[in-house]
């Protein structure tokens, strides 16, 4: 008994140490470096990197960029402290905050439009969003497309009525290749893969006008924001001056987000033209994210949001417009 | 000496479980990245009430064991047989053995790609990739089960003039069926261990599917409810075999 009952205590000692060790790690931030989660799809971030903008406002410092599939993934390195910003879908953003990760709401890096389509494949026999009535829909789940698809088909009363599936974007291209699934809503470059014998039904454009934005965004951490706001305004600069150059120079801008994330150009052409890249002064205006006083538009679609993902229980709770104007980043001017 | 041993194994789980309860209700770590017992609890009741994404708890689980019966059945009818008889044939054995060695090292997920290329997204690609899981444990068990027989039995049973189905049925057979069941046993848990990986591609049902479809909300209590119910189900069906093999194999461990 007396074995067993320092057996114990050895035990405790080691998962108190392991705990402590875990703290310590979180809050050891290495000054020198900023680690940028990013998606690997031609946004502001692809032509930031590519112009070197990031070297020429940092250049002290060593900015690392680690690609994520998915905003779920980004989610789970700025939760472990892994990444000081990341990239993502705005319901991803949601699921952040609900979740309770300590990060804010930075940057919108693009409106959703028509880079986000509902595509069908051409002899499936689908016309309208009607006919998708028991057919099969695959999207990445948790992703803007996903909350897309769902507002669609809430709208044509659809719901429960199809069979979705949950697929990343690879997975999606090889199972229409091989005719498992009637339907996708996806975004560029899978969407071009399916083009060749797909038809787009309604593409996140269509939704935008009726106030269901989607678009992605930048989260900040609330300790690398506590510790070095100087760097998170820098950070809002640099994004905000690859927003100016594509107003500026739109070839320039498609050439080095095509040059950085080794598509085509007429690739990213497409899905560039399909976003929209707002001003740094629109960015914190009441259109989008707005401030303390008066909640953005855009915060507004993101509360709308959380309340449908609630309603799917996707989420644990719909974030009142109160927290979600606490999320936002103040300071960005 | 097992009265003891016994205790202690209870004490362990209740001093985990204790220390699991004051970190998390003393707030020592986040709660998605630990959530409390209680929290873990109330989920489970509201999956068992409501389901979740539309789905009972019952059709999750169902399918599960659906998908893992299925592979597993599938497995025990083919590998027998070839097991078998590899072990008895050299011709057999020098046919087949080196496909089967070859395969069984590799990832079920390095594969599992392919699969879904081939067969598709359905229940066959998850069962296939379930299958190839457990055959190779099965096969190779029946493999040394034949050949650990001691070989007099064989020549006694011979010289008494037994033909070689009667040798088949009353010493192969039954010599090897120890090892047979111990190849199944492995088999359940290699298979159970490759059970998310199977309900993680375009999957909508499922206990792995749960687990996985959770960390993509980060819902960490249906996260930590999924590895509980994966844990419980897996110690459970092995005390089944466990079970059967002591009923069936009464004469295990004797000679």
């Amino acid at each position: 008994m007396k074995r067993f009952i320092r057996f114990i205590l050895v035990d405790l000692l080691m998962i108190l140490t392991f705990s402590l060790v875990s703290c310590s790690s979180n809050d050891n931030l290495q000054t020198n470096e900023i680690r940028i989660g990013i998606l690997n799809t031609p946004n502001d971030v692809a032509v930031a990197r590519n112009k070197n903008y990031f070297q020429k406002a940092f250049p002290n410092k060593k900015i690392t960029f680690i690609t994520f599939d998915s905003g779920v993934d980004a989610n789970k390195a700025l939760m472990s402290g892994g990444v000081d910003f990341a990239t993502m879908g705005d319901t991803n953003g949601i699921v952040a905050l609900t979740a309770g990760i300590p990060v804010k709401l930075l940057w919108i890096n693009e409106i959703c439009g028509s880079n986000e389509c509902l595509i069908v494949r051409k002899n499936s026999g689908i016309k309208s969003i009607a006919d998708l009535k028991g057919k099969k829909i695959a999207t990445p789940f948790a992703s803007t497309s996903h909350y897309s698809l769902m507002i669609t088909l809430r709208n044509a009363g659809l719901e429960n009525k199809v069979k979705l599936l949950d697929m990343d974007t690879q997975n999606i291209v090889a199972a229409w290749k091989r005719g498992n699934i009637d339907a996708a809503y996806t975004w560029q470059p899978t969407l071009s893969q399916l083009q060749n014998n797909g038809q787009v039904l309604t593409d996140s454009s269509d939704l935008f006008k009726k106030g269901y934005s989607t678009a992605n965004i930048t989260l900040v951490s609330k300790v690398f924001l506590k510790a070095h706001p100087n760097e998170v305004r820098k950070v809002v600069q640099v994004l905000a001056k690859t927003h100016r150059l594509r107003k500026d120079n739109y070839q320039m801008t498609v050439e080095s987000a095509a040059k950085q994330t080794g598509i085509s150009q007429s690739d990213a052409a497409k899905q560039i033209k399909g976003t929209k890249w707002i001003s740094l002064n629109e960015e914190y205006s009441k259109d989008y994210l707005g401030n303390e006083q008066e909640p953005g538009q855009f915060i507004l679609a993101m509360q709308r949001a959380g309340k449908f993902m609630y309603g799917q229980q996707t989420i644990s709770y719909a974030p009142s417009l109160k927290q979600f104007q606490e999320f936002v980043y103040a300071g960005g001017n | 000496m097992k009265k003891r041993s016994l205790l202690i194994t209870t004490c362990v789980w209740i001093v985990l479980l204790a220390i699991w309860f004051l970190v998390t209700n003393l707030k020592l770590v986040s709660p998605i990245l630990f959530p409390s017992p209680q929290a873990v609890w109330s989920t489970f009741i509201s999956i068992l009430q409501h389901g979740y994404n539309n789905i009972s708890f019952w059709q999750h689980l169902g399918i599960t064991l659906f998908r893992l019966f299925s592979a597993l059945i599938l497995a025990i009818l083919t590998a027998v047989p070839l097991g078998l008889a590899s072990g008895m044939s050299e011709l057999v054995h020098s046919l087949v053995d080196s496909l089967i060695q070859f395969y069984r090292p590799i990832p079920p997920l390095a594969y599992y790609t392919i699969l879904i290329l081939w067969i598709g997204i359905g229940e066959g690609s998850k069962i296939i990739l379930l299958y190839l899981a457990a055959f190779a444990p099965i096969y190779l068990a029946c493999v040394e089960g034949v050949k650990h027989i001691n070989q007099d039995y064989i020549l006694s049973a011979k010289s008494l003039g037994a033909n070689k189905w009667f040798i088949f049925k009353w010493v192969i057979f039954p010599g090897a069926l120890p090892d047979i069941f111990t190849g199944i046993r492995t088999a359940m848990g290699v298979s159970f261990s490759t059970l998310v990986a199977a309900e993680m591609v375009a999957s909508t049902s499922g206990i792995g599917w749960m687990v996985i479809d959770a960390s993509k909300y980060l819902k960490s209590s249906v996260m930590f409810l999924g590895i509980f119910i994966l844990g419980g189900l897996g110690l459970l069906l092995d005390w089944l075999l466990q079970l059967l093999e002591k009923k069936w194999i009464f004469w295990k461990g004797k000679n």
